[in-house]
């Protein structure tokens, strides 16, 4: 019983320390800034691709253009991307199409890679995007907080089985 | 076989003294806290003129992947290292310096355990309760932080990965053991092998640090290792563990040796409690 107890115990410690990080940090906005030039040697290039890793945080993409030309923007989520990789069609979750710049919220993003598909027919554009992540991450707060649970559980296990032998005494009497 | 029995019994008591509530849960708190931190940003940028070509997407997406784990893993144990010499002192003070002031000391070499079996017995306890705190806090960080990321990467790598993660705790914590235990049997008076085995070993960080293109030391020795045995590759992450990758392990390893076999003609030829 000992063992389980103390198991408990590291279950509380591990949760808890990754959870008082996730709440500390939450209030920081992380940014992603990049300037993609589609002048690119003599290639008949079009697509400009931007892969990264987000987390489930509120997300915002900026775009900002150095000319007025027109641009699509498609972004891709990790369970896309296999599909994408596997067929022809070029599955999404969000599309833009925009001449001057851009400001729009994504919202909470699933964590995991991602891509940004930049389509461009002017090679002298160049595209200085940016992605801001705040607020807490819920995924590994929902697992903190299971795992917070189970460890309580596990703890006061030996206290539990005291009352629940104690609760049949009493029945039986 | 009753030497064996002895010891065994004596190891128990020292790893349940230190493994005691809450102050393993605490030290456990303090370490995947620190360790908790988020990897750095990664991208990777190319172009292409049909995006039916996978190729490129593909590369981009593992080289991503790679990248991503590899900054989780690379650096770690090295960014713990003042947790690391703080709590090593910390648990050998607890163990020697600590009972030694109780006068429990005295009594512990009454006990029919050989004096080179008790040394064994609190060095192996400090240094496996420290992997343990280090290990644990680490894989726990890099299981929530990079799950997804184990989903494109292959399950080899990933082992690999923890297996360097391994290696190295178990060499940092025989490291900052061997030192502070053999510190604080050394040193008698109150309190003060605490402040010499944190001083000592803290400032391994800066002489590794200068010595770095010399002769590398712990902690910088941990970064020139994942350096040689992790190689990021388009491909996925690369392992090479070849004698030549361990290289920059065994100038600390021999230290830690020597130290361990200075301890043990100490405590067993020379050290004496009045």
């Amino acid at each position: 019983m000992k063992f389980v107890t103390k198991i408990g115990l590291i279950l509380i410690s591990l949760s808890f320390a990754n959870l008082l990080e996730n709440l500390i940090f939450s209030t920081i906005s992380a940014y992603y800034t990049v300037n993609m030039g589609f002048m690119q040697d003599s290639e008949n290039w079009r697509y400009g691709i931007y892969v990264t890793y987000l987390h489930n945080r509120e997300t915002r993409l900026l775009v900002d253009l150095k000319e007025s030309s027109k641009i699509g923007i498609i972004a891709i989520s990790q369970s896309q991307i296999e599909e994408l990789l596997a067929g022809d069609e070029v599955p999404y979750f969000a599309c833009f199409n925009f001449t001057g710049g851009l400001d729009k919220t994504l919202g909470r993003v699933d964590r995991g890679i991602y891509i940004f598909i930049f389509d461009s027919t002017n090679r002298d554009q160049v595209a200085r995007f940016q992605l801001v992540q705040s607020g807490f991450e819920f995924d590994t707060l929902y697992i903190d907080i299971v795992l917070l649970a189970l460890g309580l559980t596990l703890a006061l296990l030996p206290i539990l089985n005291h009352y629940f032998k104690e609760g049949l005494k009493w029945t039986r009497s | 076989m009753p030497i064996l029995r002895w010891f065994k019994a004596y190891f128990l008591k020292q790893i349940k003294n230190l493994m005691r509530t809450p102050y393993f849960e605490i030290m456990l708190l303090i370490f995947t806290f620190q360790a908790s931190g988020r990897p750095n940003i990664h991208y990777t940028i190319s172009f292409t003129s049909n995006l039916t070509d996978s190729f490129s997407l593909k590369d981009s997406v593992m080289v991503l992947a790679v990248q991503t784990y590899f900054s989780s893993i690379s650096g770690k144990i090295a960014s713990l290292y003042p947790l690391i010499v703080f709590f090593s002192s910390i648990l050998s003070y607890l163990e020697i310096s600590y009972y030694r002031d109780i006068g429990f000391l005295k009594t512990e070499f009454s006990f029919p355990v050989k004096r080179g079996s008790m040394y064994l017995a609190k060095l192996l306890a400090s240094c496996l309760t420290l992997s343990i705190l280090i290990f644990s806090s680490i894989l726990f960080s890099i299981t929530i932080n990079c799950f997804k990321i184990f989903q494109i990467m292959d399950s080899l790598s990933v082992l690999q990965g923890f297996l360097v993660i391994f290696i190295e705790t178990l060499l940092i914590a025989l490291f900052t053991s061997s030192i502070s235990t053999l510190i604080s049997f050394m040193v008698k008076w109150s309190g003060i092998p605490l402040v010499i085995s944190i001083s000592t070993l803290y400032s391994f960080e800066f002489i590794s640090l200068s010595l770095r293109s010399i002769i590398p030391l712990f902690p910088e020795g941990l970064r020139i290792f994942e350096e040689k045995v992790m190689l990021p590759t388009i491909k996925g992450m690369r392992f090479s563990f070849s004698l030549n990758s361990f290289e920059p392990l065994f100038p600390s390893l021999l230290i830690s040796l020597i130290v361990f076999f200075l301890g043990y003609y100490y405590v067993t030829r020379r050290m004496q409690i009045s």
